[in-house]
């Protein structure tokens, strides 16, 4: 199993890891000493890879309240001299940008590296931004591996690469790296002891605006360093034959432009990039020297094809340059080889004979699977509630959403919200909804990590403008959406250790919100009574929604070698109403030729059905 | 025994995809091959639908396989099956299906309706050359657990598929990756997926 793999002191031995995996197994190699996160698809596995090993390891590790902390935690322990590690997905590096972008003028000590994961499609993120820009706007160089493998082996470098240049490394991952296998040949395991020293240097340190003027003259040298580092970096290299037309392949993308040219059974010369900046211009310009036409294959937006056009354009190099800005790549969702060959294709002239054409087509239409809340998940019951209650006052009603395992509620029966936009945005968006004037209603459903990570300070916002809105808060006590990370609601910590357990009531109140209740999700009746009762209070108020994530709660259950007891339909009371199909629609009902079932291995016993049928026909049985 | 082999299993959240790729990828690098492998599990956890590309070999560069050259698709569940036949070359390919349907909550709710089972069963005769449609969720219940359909499926598919692993690097990875004091169990589902096949 990975986690076995990721302390193994077995040079040259090969495992297969994931690419998240692989980024851990290196930093470990590395010798990282201090690890910060805040889990987002697609890179939750590297924290949580490196926290199960970390006491074992010698490794602080930690699941910050956001990924702007995460990354102030691991700065201050690289000024501190050790090694350190951030990671975090596309949407994360948003939020550190202002830590970040200020410690390229501080520069660091002990290695920093923040490893960041892309999600180009995006299967499972508001947008698909390109942090590659990040790294070039805080002049911070940024890597990105091809493989698990090379993954792995990126990390160290990565370290010491900070060290030499005294600044941050990005290395940029994309869903396609994090979540794909391969064979890893593991490294040698640095021994790295240090002790923490932090050498007080308030010109360099404390970085007011005289001091920065001079940072900024310093941070301008090192990144000309960075971009000489580049030029011989060993994971960047030219390959194949000499022809007329070049191929410059971005990290994964190597793989995908290998595998098309064996499709079309062709050869080219290929230059692989695992430097996204800054770019290396002798090789690049070497590299076109010759050339007629160059494809440029990179994840997301046409960063590199800019620069390669401009090394041409300055070298005096009649190269035609293509990719996505030429629209021989689309300039949306992620890459495949299958994309790649029909743009190598379109190039060269052939008429793509990918196998893909020789496929069959099945004639048959398959219908949708869109992923639900689980069956007995209390936000189930949270945005029944919500919609129950906005019926009763009869006002309409906006409920601006926010991020979490709760996005699921969007689709039918709840649709349970409007808007979904960033972490915290639903507060913010909410008081802005009220003072655009608007006269429905105004609910605004946050998790309670999601409520640490962004919902503090735009609840305070609306306590300060006095914006008439609705908090609902659906405190499940875990992460979920990310694979149940710990936070504050939960008690424990990254490493498994006990915390202390803070109530979002608690800080509600210190907020200034003078309308709090706290109601157990899955009181159904109380909680549509206490939303009804918070929408005409006047002035913010919040309603806590608490029950413990289902999945969590009866795995508990089962280990302690219980089951929970299931609901059923009494088919002699059932009227075939529906309500609990077309407004609540919890996947362990069904129902077939008009009868209504439960699954009882799939209830979890929440009850919530038996209290909204009218009929009182769902009742609980032994299991 | 094949030179290489690119497979895709396809399911739902919760079937156990994710397992058996980890299993055969763990055997296959113990064999000393190149391994890729990419996961599709997007919200896998909440009934979402959860693929796995495997390519095992070598000149394999690529984790996504290419459209038209599977070899072959096992399919966890049918209609998941049908929904990567894409994939499957065009000649020679094999498909495993588990011919035992999960409908998505849009259809068990009765907004959305899963296609006819007869029609369904008839387009996967249809889609490759060699086919085979197992009871791989009655084999696991049989068993005792309906956790097993994925090492269930893990045997039918080293039955047909004839990939360069030795069954007992096989039999090793199962135990290394299945909960612990369920290996036994694990290990005899697996010899019962070879034998859906070998009885077919």
């Amino acid at each position: 199993m990975e986690t076995d793999y990721l302390t193994l002191d077995s040079i040259g031995k090969k495992v297969l890891m994931t690419g998240n995996g692989a980024v851990a197994r290196g930093a470990i190699e590395a010798g990282v000493k201090v690890a910060t996160s805040y889990p987002g698809t697609p890179a939750s596995e590297i924290l949580s890879s490196i926290a199960a090993v970390a006491k074992k390891a010698g490794i602080y590790a930690e699941w910050s309240i956001n990924e702007k902390v995460a990354f102030e935690v691991a700065f201050a322990a690289s000024l501190s001299g050790l090694r350190a590690l951030m990671a975090c997905k596309h949407l994360g590096f948003n939020w550190i940008s202002d830590a970040f972008l200020v410690s390229a003028y501080t520069g660091v000590n002990g290695g920093l590296v923040v490893v960041v994961s892309d999600d180009p499609h995006p299967h499972s993120s508001q947008n698909a931004e390109d942090t590659r820009y990040y790294s070039k706007m805080g002049k911070v160089p940024c890597l990105e591996p091809s493989d698990p493998g090379e993954a792995r082996k990126i990390m160290p470098m990565a370290f010491d690469l900070s060290e030499s240049l005294q600044l941050p490394v990005v290395v940029r991952l994309t869903s396609r790296i994090s979540h794909s296998r391969g064979d890893v040949e593991l490294g040698e395991m640095r021994k790295e002891d240090r002790d923490p020293k932090f050498e007080k240097d308030p010109k360099r340190y404390a970085v007011i605006a005289p001091h920065a003027r001079e940072r900024h003259l310093w941070l301008n040298k090192q990144y000309a360093k960075a971009a000489e580092a580049m030029e011989g970096f060993p994971l960047n290299w030219i390959e194949g034959p000499r022809g007329d037309f070049g191929i410059i392949a971005n990290g994964l993308n190597y793989s995908y432009v290998k595998e098309a040219l064996g499709i079309l059974g062709i050869e080219a010369p290929i230059l692989k990039l695992s430097s996204a900046n800054p770019i290396p211009r002798r090789l690049v310009a070497n590299f076109l020297k010759g050339l007629k036409e160059c494809l440029v294959v990179e994840e997301i937006e046409p960063i590199t094809e800019e620069s390669v056009k401009a090394i041409a354009q300055s070298e005096g190099l009649p190269v035609k340059v293509y990719g996505r800005s030429t629209g021989h790549i689309p300039l949306q969702w992620e890459l495949n080889p299958d994309i790649v060959n029909g743009a190598i294709s379109k190039i060269i002239g052939l008429s793509n004979p990918g196998p893909g054409l020789l496929a069959k087509a099945v004639q048959l239409e398959v219908s949708r699977r869109t992923p639900f809340l689980c069956a007995g998940c209390p936000h189930r019951a949270s945005y029944y509630s919500i919609k129950q209650a906005l019926r009763r006052i009869n006002r309409g009603g906006i409920i601006a959403g926010d991020r979490g395992c709760y996005n699921q509620g969007i689709y039918p029966p709840l649709n349970g919200y409007d808007t979904c936009i960033c972490m915290g945005a639903s507060i913010g968006m909410a008081c802005g909804f009220y003072k655009a004037g608007i006269k429905e209603p105004i609910v605004a459903v946050i998790g309670e990590s999601t409520f640490f990570h962004a919902g503090i300070p735009p609840l305070i916002n609306a306590v300060h403008n006095n914006a008439n809105i609705t908090v609902v808060i659906f405190d499940n006590s875990w992460t979920s959406m990310t694979g149940f990370q710990p936070n504050p609601a939960t008690g424990i910590n990254a490493m498994g250790e006990e915390t202390k357990r803070l109530n979002v009531e608690e800080i509600c109140k210190a907020c200034g919100v003078e309308f709090i209740k706290v109601i157990d999700s899955f009181k159904v009746r109380e909680l549509i009574d206490a939303i009804e009762s918070a929408i005409n209070f006047p002035g913010p108020a919040v309603v806590v929604s608490r029950h413990e994530c289902a999945v969590r709660e009866t795995a508990r259950l089962r280990r302690r070698g219980e089951r929970p007891r299931p609901y059923a339909v009494d088919p002699t009371r059932c009227t075939a109403c529906k309500i609990c199909l077309s407004q609540f629609g919890c996947p362990a009902i069904s129902i077939e030729n008009g009868k209504v079932s439960i699954d009882k291995y799939s209830c979890t016993g929440c009850g919530v059905c038996a209290q909204i049928c009218p009929s009182k026909a769902i009742v609980q049985v032994e299991g | 025994m094949r030179e290489n082999l690119n497979v895709i299993l396809a399911g739902v959240g919760g079937q156990g995809v994710i397992l058996s790729s980890t299993i055969i990828g763990e055997a296959a690098v113990e064999e000393g091959l190149s391994v890729r492998i990419a996961e599709s599990r997007g919200l896998a956890q909440r009934g979402g639908i959860v693929t796995s590309h495997i390519r095992i070999g070598w000149g394999i560069h690529s984790p996504l396989i290419p459209k038209g050259m599977a070899d072959g698709i096992v399919g966890f569940e049918p209609m998941e099956f049908l929904r990567h036949c894409e994939y499957l070359r065009g000649d020679g390919g094999f498909g495993i299906v588990n011919g035992n349907p999960i409908l998505p909550v849009t259809s068990r709710i009765g907004l959305e309706k899963y296609p006819d089972y007869e029609a369904m069963m008839e387009a996967i005769r249809s889609s490759a050359e060699r086919v085979y449609i197992i009871d791989g969720s009655g084999i696991a219940e049989r068993l005792g657990n309906p956790n097993m359909l994925s090492i269930v499926m893990v045997g039918a598919l080293y039955a047909v598929a004839e990939p360069p692993i030795s069954r007992r690097a096989m039999e090793e990875s199962i135990r290394r990756n299945v909960p612990k004091g369920t290996e036994e169990a694990n290990l005899k589902a697996f010899e019962e997926g070879i034998r859906a096949i070998e009885g077919y």
